[in-house]
């Protein structure tokens, strides 16, 4: 074969290679079809009529029919125009640990539509409606600003974070669908009609949330936001108990860096605020504090707020999220912060300015009022989510301690080096996995960070005695406060990482 | 007034947004085509069904196009196979499409280990043809061999086998079927005379008892589970599997056997039927032959032995001989827990003579039933080329020769009359210096061989590897000298044939990237190439082909002669083979033997049976489990060469390779789930991610098959009769990883 004649071969396949011919070679099926076909197969897994008031649809899974084949999640995929590897329906599985022969269930589950949606009730920017008269909780993308809020506060792991639109996507119950009578993409696509819409009412959601305790062995008391999902024929051994086959996964949660550095930091100055202001306003303290002490303060402030912003997806659109302030203490937080910055530079431009003492005081007690009332909100924002890790009395220590060591240390260097040694042993203690509601995040520390977990206790022991020593001599002050905030930083750090986070049955782990 | 309104709307809109371009971005809207609603951003301006290009059950996928070409997909409805449903890779079978590492343009590789470089198609062809002759020039044809795939279509195998062997002179090819369906086909050719599954799906429907031995049908075939589910005859459902498989769960009876007791098992149950009286006397006697042999040699399989070997207890396999004899209509379906065995023609067999003892075969709701692998493995079995002559035909008889040759005007001496090499034995001809030119057409070896460690090593000592595949970065492509960048399923015409002997169509609804083509052309130049087209003039079009091979059909069991071109399979969900020339228009659902005629010379099945042989690996102090492979999640497919492609199929599978392993075994060791540990053979050792549970008995482990490391460990032996390798059963040990770290140790 000669050069020129191959050529043409190729140039003759290549061509033929890109010409699509299917519509034209074969006859179009379904043309004039006006009902879905696929409705033959689905018309006796939703319900006929909507729901009245009192009522809502919701996912009822027949367990024994689930066999683990998670069709249901890639045609969520497919039929909703998900992003790459976006779907909102999961299946995960549970199994028993020593039972022979063993149990194993597959569970499918999407978002549960909650009657008491805690997405919604977090959300800072009313991004959530619960519709009145379907019971879908809907999110609504467009108000959505990227905080990632809801991915902490629904114990089902439901609201997924796009990374793409900087906004959260979750499962609509494909409700347009349902207002036409067509079925959800999971319900269609099932092959073992495993998956219904069925209505049920308020009040039995509230009933199965008062008497049930959990949709699923290992899920999260169905108290925090009644789910409206209904589960039948678990296959649950009689002697034996049940667990998700990642029951052992050690896998750290989401750092949340930015959130971690602005919790640190506005706590910081909070801190140096109220022991600015001890100093300077009564006889305590180290007699001419100077001025640049309430400067750092409000460097701290101004940097942590700033560090928050790269915690959104869409941080432009942040202006929207003081509407929730009625329900959200993540509103509330960035409401009472807000406050706080202003009445942080005022303070530093009234001693600056030296202005009458008298308004300087008065500026005084407003900045710290606000500044530890916005500590306490970051407490309640992540007391919110009710997981155990992050309880009031985990939270509410770490983070006050956090203000009192680092905003003490060039004022009272004893009181830094009590609160300092105060948390660290808090945090010790956690550590010793014998307390049941941290065995988990004791785990973590000991296991996949157990580098950062042991810097960090080398920083917070330098740091207490650097304070100590800081008690005689002041100028190890500066030195103190750099080991205590790195401690502190990384403290922080681990306290995102090491929550053990309440979800839904997951698959076999791996790391 | 109506300003102050508009103004205070337009501010509760942007305080409030129901709408905007994000919202947008989901939007549905009623898709047309009897659809439903669907994403505005995907809705289709038409449509048109494929058959799935991964598993035999040959489900059609709706392809949803924009401008000709596929933008989305769901499953075909009314579709005799699937009926509406798909298993998640069907749902994303146009994922791995689009994956970035295509292979876009032929490469050659200069250089053992080193980079490849861009070539155009003249120069591939060049390369492979000048090459090639080299090779058979210096050591003669015996020395070049191909390895082919049951993943592409009968047509493109057809002239992929015959190029080889006619064409280029080549003696010895096999295919990656080999690893799958090799036993089945043995099984069946002796048994029935031949190659053929007798079943048609609705027999799930049509059963009393369904026995799923070996096979994992809820996750491996999940719309075969959904066949099962549609039987409102209240089946009895018998799982027979070591393993606490997610379709064990659903069971109405597990059968937790010990691992490679089947074969006793069987003939156990044998005996027991015969004991009982349990038998279709009258089948046996009219339609059988070979079963007074058979009923000796089973008479030494007393129930007392047969418990002890399978860890059954007597009471349970007596009522299961019951269940098997009670007169009812009884399905047994086998997959890759029986095909994959030392002794698996001869299990596959055991199963055939239970089903022709009780005369379930033949009639709704029942028979002996292989459910394949690949999408195209049946293709490959009949116009491979490469076990048998195409369609079924056989290298060694010389009518048949003269007949192929006849039909496709080719001198005979073109057609081998030696039986091409195994695959086995085609690695083992490399290794040994014998086989000097590879050909590999979409497959893995390198990920997928049994006792893979050294295979690598192998493909080192050829002198010219040639790798054509849709990726440029498989295992094996990695190694090629050369790669040809092929069309994938989407990007080509032509015809599967899935377990139930359906033929199912394929369509270019998605454009090859760069220069790839499709394997039909591919193989078209290289003849051009090579300077024999004049023998293939006839082979212009894979529907010219698909002509072509219903000629060579008449008048074998699989004749597909009456198939009215692609326009009838399209149109009519398929047809199953066979369809003769002038028969009327056949029903959806047909199965094979339904009057009792076999393709055997006396028209008779034959019971085929012999000794049990000896475990080649059992458990020892050394190494004391025994470890089991398969498949994991319904997500991955073999290699995952195109699954791991598909973001959502990858988040529904493990990231890591882990093993199964019964918590009795792991705390001896002090291991626990989510412990990386060492699991070494004799072959090798791996560091894996340990699963602590009761799934797997105690006494042995399981590996999924999907990572390339799982064949580290493997026992490369064969079952003697179909070569297919024993990937079910080795034996390992395993041990917490060393504190001071692991070394892959590849020589132990």
């Amino acid at each position: 074969m000669n050069l020129e004649a191959t050529n043409s071969l190729v140039d003759e396949l290549l061509a033929d290679q890109q010409r699509l011919t299917a519509v034209e070679r074969f006859s179009q099926f379904h043309e004039n079809a006006s009902e879905p076909v696929q409705a033959k197969h689905y018309h006796n897994l939703i319900p006929l009529t909507q729901p009245g008031s009192g009522e809502q649809y919701s996912f009822e899974v027949d367990l024994e029919a689930c066999s683990g084949c998670k069709a249901c999640v890639t045609a969520c995929h497919s039929l909703n125009g998900l992003d790459e590897g976006e779907s909102w329906r999961e299946v995960g599985t549970l199994t028993t640990l020593d039972q022979v022969p063993a149990t194993i269930q597959t569970v499918t589950s999407a978002c549960h539509h909650c009657a008491d949606p805690a997405c919604a009730n977090g959300c800072p920017t009313l991004a959530y409606e619960k519709e009145s008269d379907t019971g879908v909780v809907r999110h609504l993308d467009d108000q959505c600003i990227g905080c990632q809020y809801c991915t902490m506060t629904c114990p089902y792991e439901v609201p997924k974070y796009n990374a793409r639109l900087g906004i959260v996507r979750k499962c609509d119950m494909c409700q347009s669908r349902l207002q036409e009578g067509e079925a959800p993409a999971c319900v269609q696509a099932c092959p073992n009609e495993a998956i219904r819409i069925r209505i049920i009412t308020t009040v039995k959601i509230e009933e199965n949330a008062a008497y049930q305790v959990s949709l699923l062995p290992g899920t999260a008391p169905s108290s925090i936001t009644k789910p409206s999902t209904t589960f039948l024929n678990l296959r649950k051994p009689a002697n034996a108990s049940i667990v998700s086959a990642d029951n052992e996964d050690l896998s750290p949660a989401h750092g949340h860096t930015p959130l971690a550095v602005m919790l640190v930091l506005t706590q910081v100055a909070s801190g140096l605020f109220l022991f600015d202001a001890l100093s300077r306003f009564t006889s305590m303290g180290p007699a001419a504090l100077p001025l640049w002490h309430a400067i750092f303060a409000a460097a701290f402030a101004i940097a942590g707020l700033t560090c928050a912003t790269f915690h959104l997806g869409r941080p432009f659109q942040a202006w929207r999220s003081f509407l929730g302030w009625r329900k959200s203490w993540l509103s509330r937080e960035i409401l009472i912060f807000g406050i706080w910055s202003g009445m942080a530079i005022a303070y530093v431009g009234c001693l600056a300015l030296k202005l009458p003492p008298l308004i300087q005081a008065t500026v005084a007690l407003g900045t710290v009022a606000t500044g530890l009332l916005g500590v306490f909100c970051s407490v309640m924002v992540y007391v919110f989510t009710k997981r155990p890790f992050w309880s009031l009395t985990q939270t509410g220590p770490r983070f006050f301690l956090t203000a009192t060591a680092l905003g003490a240390c060039f004022t009272f260097p004893a009181i830094t080096a009590i609160a300092t040694g105060l948390k660290l042993a808090l945090e010790i203690r956690v550590s010793s996995q014998r307390i049941t509601p941290f065995k988990k995040s004791a785990k973590i520390l000991a296991g996949p960070l157990r580098k950062a977990w042991g810097i960090r206790l080398v920083n917070g022991m330098t740091g207490t005695f650097l304070s100590l020593l800081a008690v005689s001599n002041p100028s190890l002050a500066p030195l103190a406060f750099l080991f205590i905030l790195s401690g502190e930083l990384i403290a922080r750090h681990l306290y995102f990482r090491a929550v053990e986070v309440p979800k839904m049955p997951g698959g076999v782990p791996s790391k | 007034m109506s300003y102050l309104k508009r103004a205070t709307t337009l501010l509760k809109d942007r305080i409030r947004c129901h709408s905007g371009p994000l919202t947008e971005q989901l939007v549905r809207e009623p898709g047309a085509f009897g659809l439903g609603q669907l994403p505005s951003s995907l809705a289709p301006q038409a449509t048109t069904a494929m058959t799935c290009g991964f598993c035999s059950t040959g489900c059609s996928l709706n392809i949803h196009l924009r401008d000709g070409a596929a933008t989305n997909l769901s499953p075909n409805v009314d579709h005799p196979v699937n009926d509406g449903m798909a298993c998640p890779k069907g749902w994303e079978a146009l994922a791995p499409l689009a994956a970035s590492d295509r292979a876009t343009t032929p490469l050659i590789r200069d250089q053992r280990g080193g980079a490849t470089r861009e070539i155009d198609w003249h120069d591939a062809a060049t390369t492979f043809c000048d090459r090639m002759k080299g090779v058979i020039d210096e050591h003669g044809p015996e020395s070049v061999a191909f390895l082919s795939t049951g993943q592409i279509c009968t047509e493109e195998m057809a002239l992929l086998g015959s190029f080889a062997k006619f064409g280029m002179g080549a003696i010895h090819g096999d295919g990656n079927t080999r690893q799958c369906m090799a036993t089945a086909v043995r099984a069946y050719k002796e048994s029935f005379g031949f190659d053929a599954p007798p079943y048609t799906y609705a027999d799930f429907e049509e059963s009393d008892v369904i026995v799923l031995i070996g096979s994992n049908l809820c996750i491996a075939h999940p719309i075969m589970w959904q066949r099962v589910l549609k039987n409102e005859r209240s089946p009895e459902i018998v799982v027979i599997d070591p393993r606490r498989t997610e379709t064990a769960m659903q069971a109405t009876r597990h059968i937790d056997l010990q691992p490679k007791s089947d074969l006793t098992l069987f003939y156990g149950l044998a005996r027991l039927l015969i004991e009982r009286g349990r038998l279709d006397q009258e089948f046996i006697d009219n339609h059988t032959a070979e079963f007074d042999g058979f009923k000796d040699h089973v008479s030494s399989f007393d129930l007392e032995t047969v418990a002890a070997k399978t860890g059954i207890s007597s009471e349970e396999l007596e009522s299961l001989a019951d269940l098997i004899g009670s007169g009812k209509r009884v399905s047994f379906w086998w997959t890759m827990g029986v095909n994959q065995g030392y002794e698996a023609t001869r299990t596959a067999q055991a199963i055939i003579n239970l089903a022709l003892m009780t005369g379930n075969i033949g009639k709704p709701g029942t028979g002996a039933n292989s459910i394949t692998g690949q999408c195209n493995a049946m293709g490959s079995r009949l116009f491979s080329n490469t076990t048998s002559l195409l369609g079924g035909h056989e290298f060694t008889n010389d009518e048949h020769r003269r007949k192929i040759a006849a039909l496709l005007d080719i001198p005979v001496d073109c057609i081998p009359n030696q039986n091409s090499l195994a695959y086995d034995q085609i690695i083992d001809g490399i290794r040994d210096g014998k086989i000097k030119a590879l050909w590999v057409i979409a497959t893995n070896p390198a990920h997928s061989w049994i006792g893979r460690d050294h295979f690598e090593e192998t493909l080192g000592k050829l002198d010219f590897l040639v790798v054509q595949d849709m990726y440029h970065t498989t295992e094996t492509a990695l190694h090629a000298d050369l790669v040809l960048p092929a069309a994938a399923w989407g990007e080509k015409d032509g015809t599967l044939i899935n377990s139930e002997r359906r033929f199912g169509i394929v369509k270019k609804v998605s454009r090859a990237p760069g220069k790839a083509l499709s394997d039909f052309s591919i193989i078209r130049l290289l003849i051009d190439t090579w300077g024999c087209s004049d023998m293939f003039r006839k082979w212009t079009t894979p529907e010219a082909v698909f002509e072509i091979l219903q000629k060579i059909s008449e008048g074998q069991p699989c004749d597909f002669s009456g198939i009215k071109g692609y326009d009838q399979i399209d149109r009519d969900g398929g047809v199953q083979w066979p369809h003769t020339k002038g028969s009327p228009t056949p029903d959806r659902q047909r199965r094979l033997f339904e009057d009792g005629q076999f393709f055997t010379a006396d028209k008779r099945a034959k019971f085929v049976y012999s000794d049990i042989l000896l475990d080649p690996e059992p458990p020892c102090d050394v190494y004391p489990l025994r470890l089991l492979t398969g498949r994991g999640t319904s997500a991955q497919w073999h290699t995952q060469t195109r699954t791991s492609k598909s973001e959502v199929l990858n988040q529904l599978a493990p990231r890591k390779n882990h093993i199964e392993v019964n918590p009795i075994d792991a705390s001896a060791l002090g291991i626990q789930s989510g412990d990386n540990i060492v699991a070494s053979s004799r072959r090798g050792s791996i560091l894996i991610q340990a699963y602590v549970t009761t799934s797997v008995q105690k006494g042995t482990a399981f590996i999924p098959m999907h990572e390339e490391s799982t064949n580290r460990l493997t026992l490369p032996v064969f079952d003697p009769y179909s070569h297919q390798p024993s990937y079910k059963s080795c034996a390992v040990k395993i041990e917490p990883e060393p504190r001071d770290g692991f070394i892959l140790d590849r020589h132990r």
